[in-house]
């Protein structure tokens, strides 16, 4: 694939109230460009969580998704692990190519 | 920089999690209800009480002898107090045949009448008593210092252990200096001195300050040569946390006590720190900035207290010191907490004050023998009055040490227990008569055939008493939901120039609308001649260059120029051009784009006015449009004017303004500069600008989905003539907490402006069209009305003025009734208000309405004091029972509903609402010092964002003292919510399962949770105590009767 840059494609995701956090700090190391998902529908280890809560925001789950480099990732994963260990919600990392 | 990124996220990780257990705390001007224990409500309910006890060293419950009260009004039955005795009896193990009487005699009997005062220490038996007292029964103080080692920097900040021990000062000197910080940072206009330098941000504008400090800018070089260099709180909290030589492991922990120490202000910069308010865009502050700062400052604090302590008390020297002098510290720690046995006092002081030590072990092997013998028999003194309750002297006397021991070990696990013991027989009295209540108001139900009007309140308790009212009034039906009516929008008041979010707090508006007085007009000549007048009024501040058209305009936070700036010059304009009485027009028809355009481009050239007179002296009446417009255009390209020719000279003006008052290029480029920079007249801006108006009003289809959501929520199929939408709002005079009075759905505001938005989408035809084809029939003659119930007076007012003719008469007699359903509400309030001892109704309306005005007034009404349950379901079916204003009522038919969706909107939206206020309540009954604000005498307003107790302390968080208490004595009832759903349970039950939060507050008890099942004729309530639901059938339960 020409033209294409090998990258790193993180995704969080978390219970709503934590991601004016969570934003606040990927800007905080200069990541500038993510994306939201609102609304998550599934089960965890903290019991189900359903998608449309219409009234509450706070306790709805979202991902935050952001496309970066190697190095970036890894920090977001040592810098987050204690997050992750602290909160009900889940990171991804994976490969991936960007244009 | 000494910190890498990864470190960054990590500390600002670990802050995050750290102030988890710290509520929010919303400025005053929006008082949010909310669990104090909110962060812990992932944890059993009396785990999470035990945890904040340790935290926040608050009560864990009321006292016994305001148990009693309640339970000699009839409000425990005695029943339930033995059952709950029984259960903890089989879960502590406790198996004695004396523990059960026991207990009940210390509980149910008064204090008098144990003669507990009157026993004194006589009885040859005490002495018996406490020779049996087995050791593990009393403090082992050999442990004193390896205890408090092992609690350092996890339960105690270093400078609480060197307070403790060496009388210093620290944690007080560090609070003030803190508290005064967080005032001058972070309040909103009351501060003649303000932080300099704030919109860079709390911890830069602190550097600011304290790089001038000659008393906190010393003492460390590297610390302080850091704090010059870096503009990150993260390297300052790194750096401190090395000198005082905090193990990584410990610093989560550590960031907890220090940022509970001031838990209001923690509280609110919480809050703040996530929200979008123009005070946190302006001048932002973030949790870690304040935790730099005051670990900062604890750090020289520390630093000054060196020479005196001989060592500078790192965590590592401060455990050493008291691992190596173990006699002296203890004495010490005893010596300066008051709990020194009288007769060592002298000769502890002496030994402390010496400056050659004699050797501690002599005085200390002897204290502790005496302390120890001090211990016991205090002990025995305290069984032996327990114990005489239930037996003889004779008795007592031939218990053996086993017995006694084991006796001992109950009691004290009972005093651990007793509240919780007490609280669920409270609440299972009330639930018990609750259920019964509903059984009975359904065999009294009457057929109703047809009614005049519908009307829709709130959920709020204050609406049950006048819904009940109405109803016995005419022939009315009342419905309740959300005061938000489910429209989750931004208000910006344009004649008040505030904005408020009407929704509650968990959820984001999705909308804005704007408000105007008709004399404005909802046009942009309206808004011009707002815009013009302002922006005269500010000429002279030396702020204005930092007017935006944001500011400025009717868009966005104009308040927050007019009213902090030029209060004196703009307050009295604002009245002048405002009239109060004239009710407000609301924008909620979606901007167009031509709209937003037009109504952009005529602020901009006010602006461009402006501007040119302050730069030019050029009278604006002189401009003509043509020359705003190109102005105006060439600020939102991206071209600049030419400002020298080839040679580098000046050269004339390209512009139509420039040709006709003779201007250099240079001059007409500095203007556009100051245009884009200053004034955000470009193009980016614009986009942003256009944007936001977008948010501003609804489209049809959005409008369309509220109406159907509202209908379907509440189950409402057939519709009469006159439909009432009712918001509801306090009034006081002087009182703070004003808008803690208010609709808690709607953000602590008035729900009316959510009230109108309704009415006006609901009596659009092309709206009802559509509905039509929904199945949702709304006849033509069908007009919705908004309508303000005024919590205070009772008054009830229909904003009615553009009803049709045709309805004028059923509207006429609708006001008639509520005028008289209002009078006996207020009297039925009244009757609770101290003071108010009028008997008639009429009295008691006008004392209501007295109370409005009163600005002496501290209690002008109870709010939602007393709450204590959540009823979603048919309100026929309620309809009948006396709730007494203490019951939040949310309509909802479960057989339009098969699925559950309808109800796991009530349940995570409205009822965690419910909750938020019923914990609110809850715990500033229980502790009103540590989770309420005390008594509203001693309060001052601070930072135009909340209270403090006389001139320095922290944030008081919570309700005050007159909310929830009378005469010192608790008026609120302090009861998990009994939540009641009308369901069945089979279908209904694993909508509970599936919404997470809500299935935390059921199984971690924060709520009792009971399913009303017709079909079954059966009732479902969680029992905590065997993690089960418990089938009830439908049945009337008499006092005392055994509910089995």
């Amino acid at each position: 694939m020409r033209n294409l840059k090998k990258m790193k494609k993180v995704e969080m995701i978390i219970e709503g109230e934590f991601l004016a956090h969570l934003t606040r700090l990927l800007e905080k190391i200069e990541i500038q460009g993510y994306t939201i998902f609102r609304n998550l529908e599934g089960r965890g280890n903290a019991g189900y969580h359903e998608g449309q809560l219409l009234f509450n925001d706070e306790d709805a789950l979202v991902m935050i998704m952001t496309v970066v480099d190697e190095a970036k990732a890894e920090t977001i994963s040592e810098g987050l692990a204690l997050f992750f260990e602290k909160h009900s919600g889940v990171m991804f990392i994976t490969d991936t190519h960007m244009m | 920089m000494i910190v890498k990124e990864k470190d960054i996220l990590f500390i600002d990780s670990l802050v995050e999690s750290a102030v988890e257990h710290i509520p929010n705390f919303w400025p005053m001007k929006s008082f949010i209800h909310h669990n104090p224990l909110h962060g812990f409500e992932n944890m059993h309910f009396e785990e999470a009480v035990n945890k904040a006890h340790t935290l926040f060293h608050a009560k864990k419950s009321l006292t016994r002898e305001q148990y009693q009260r309640f339970y000699q009004e009839g409000k425990i039955e005695d029943m339930y107090l033995r059952e709950e005795l029984e259960n903890f009896g089989t879960k502590c193990g406790h198996t004695h045949p004396l523990l059960e009487n026991l207990f009940i005699q210390l509980m149910t009997k008064s204090r008098e009448c144990h003669h507990f005062d009157e026993i004194t220490n006589v009885s040859p038996l005490i002495p018996q008593i406490a020779k049996n007292l087995s050791p593990e029964s009393l403090n082992d103080y050999a442990d004193f210092n390896a205890n408090l080692v092992k609690h350092l920097a996890k339960e105690k900040t270093i400078y609480d252990v060197v307070d403790m021990l060496f009388a210093t000062n620290v944690g007080e000197a560090l609070d003030d200096i803190m508290s005064q910080i967080a005032m001058r940072f972070l309040g909103e206009g009351q501060a003649i001195w303000n932080m300099p330098k704030r919109e860079k941000g709390m911890f830069l504008s602190w550097k600011e300050i304290v790089m001038q400090d000659k008393v906190f800018f010393n003492e460390n070089e590297t610390l302080c040569r850091l704090l010059r260099e870096t503009a990150l709180a993260e390297d300052i909290i790194f750096m401190v946390l090395k000198e005082l030589k905090i193990p990584r492991s410990f610093w989560e922990e550590y960031f907890t006590l220090e940022l509970t120490k001031l838990h209001g202000w923690s509280g609110f910069l919480k809050y703040r720190s996530k929200s979008s308010s123009e005070y946190q865009k302006k001048y932002p502050a973030f949790m870690e900035e304040f935790l730099a700062i005051r670990l900062y400052y604890s750090y020289m604090l520390l630093k000054k207290q060196e020479n005196s302590l001989g060592f500078f008390p790192s965590m590592k020297e401060l455990g050493s010191y008291i691992m190596n002098n173990k006699e002296e510290a203890f004495l010490r720690a005893e010596y300066n907490s008051g709990k020194l046995l009288l007769s060592y006092f002298q000769s502890v002081e002496n030994f402390l004050h010496e400056t050659q030590k004699t050797d501690a072990k002599e005085i200390y092997d002897q204290y502790i023998y005496d302390k120890k013998i001090h211990d016991c028999e205090v002990l025995a003194e305290y069984l032996y009055k327990v114990l005489s309750l239930v037996l003889k002297e004779e008795q007592i006397q031939t218990l053996q040490a086993q017995e006694l021991n084991a006796i001992n070990a109950a009691l004290q696990d009972f005093e651990d227990e007793e509240g919780f013991i007490w609280l669920k027989a409270m609440e299972k009295t009330s639930m018990m008569q609750l259920m019964s209540d509903y059984v009975q108001s359904k065999k009294t139900q009457e057929q109703v055939n047809s009614s005049d009007a519908q009307l829709f309140f709130c959920i709020d308790t204050r609406s049950e008493r006048i819904r009940r009212n109405i109803e016995a009034a005419g022939a009315y039906e009342t419905y309740g939901m959300a005061g938000f009516f489910g429209i989750p929008f931004k208000s910006i008041d344009v004649s008040n120039r505030c904005e408020s979010d009407l929704c509650p707090a968990i959820l984001t508006p999705k909308h804005i609308v704007y408000s105007f007085h008709e004399k404005e007009a909802i046009n942009s000549k309206g808004l011009m001649k707002i815009v013009k007048k302002v922006l005269n009024e500010l000429k002279y501040n030396v702020l204005t260059p930092y007017v935006t058209v944001e500011a400025i305009g009717a868009l966005f936070a104009f308040d927050f120029f007019g009213k902090s700036l030029v209060p004196k010059a703009y307050m009295p304009l604002r009245k002048k051009i405002f009239d109060p009485k004239v009710e407000e027009e609301l924008r909620i028809e979606r901007y167009t784009e031509k709209e937003a355009t037009e109504s952009i481009t005529a602020i901009q050239n006010q602006i461009i006015k402006f501007v040119i007179e302050e730069k030019f002296n050029i009278k604006p009446s002189s401009l003509d449009d043509e020359i705003l417009n190109e102005i105006r255009e060439i600020a939102l390209s991206k071209e600049d004017i030419v400002q020298e020719d080839q040679d580098g000279v000046a050269i004339d003006s390209v512009t139509k303004l420039g040709a006709k008052y003779n201007l250099l290029q240079i001059e007409e480029q500095r203007l556009i500069e100051l245009l884009r920079k200053e004034y955000k007249v470009s193009a980016g801006h614009m986009r942003i600008q256009k944007a936001k108006m977008a948010k501003v009003g609804f489209s049809f289809k959005e409008q369309l989905y509220y109406v159907q959501s509202a209908l379907k929520t509440v189950g409402l199929k057939s519709f009469c003539d006159i439909v009432v939408l009712s918001a509801h709002a306090s009034q006081s005079e002087n009182n703070p907490y004003e808008s803690a009075l208010d609709c808690g759905a709607c953000g602590g505001s008035s729900s009316l402006i959510n009230a109108k938005v309704l009415a006006y989408m609901a009596n659009k035809q092309n709206i009802r069209e559509e509905l039509h084809k929904h199945g949702i029939h709304i006849p033509e003659q069908t007009y919705f009305i908004a309508a303000l119930h005024n919590t205070t007076s009772d008054v009830l007012t229909l904003f009615d003025a553009h009803a049709p003719h045709s309805h004028h008469e059923a509207l006429k007699k609708l006001k008639a009734d509520l005028e008289l359903a209002g009078m006996l509400t207020a009297a039925e309030r009244m009757a609770t208000l101290p003071l108010s001892n009028t008997r008639s109704k009429q009295g008691a309306f006008s004392l209501a309405k007295r109370n409005t005005m009163d600005w002496s007034q501290p209690r002008p009404e109870w709010g939602l004091s007393k709450n204590h349950s959540f009823f979603i379901g048919k309100r026929e079916n309620s309809k009948n029972m006396n709730l007494a204003g203490r019951t939040f009522l949310h309509s909802y038919d479960y057989t339009g509903d098969k699925k559950g969706a309808i109800l796991s909107v009530i349940l995570s939206g409205p009822l965690v609402v419910g909750e938020w206020i019923n914990m609110e309540h809850f715990f500033s009954t229980l502790d009103n010092s540590a989770f309420g604000s005390e008594s509203k005498v001693y309060h001052n307003v601070v930072g135009k964002l909340g209270v403090i107790s006389g001139n320095m302390s922290d944030l008081r968080t919570g309700l005050p003292s007159q909310t929830v208490n009378l005469e010192n004595e608790p008026y609120h009832e302090p009861l998990r919510l009994i939540t009641m759903i009308e369901a069945p349970f089979e279908t209904h039950k694993n909508v509970i399962d599936k919404i997470h939060k809500i299935s935390e507050l059921v199984y971690n008890e924060w709520i009792k949770t009971i399913f009303i099942d017709e079909k079954e004729t059966a009732f479902f309530l969680y029992e905590g105590n065997t993690q089960t639901w418990e089938k009830l059938e439908f049945k009337t339960f008499t006092q005392g009767e055994n509910r089995a």
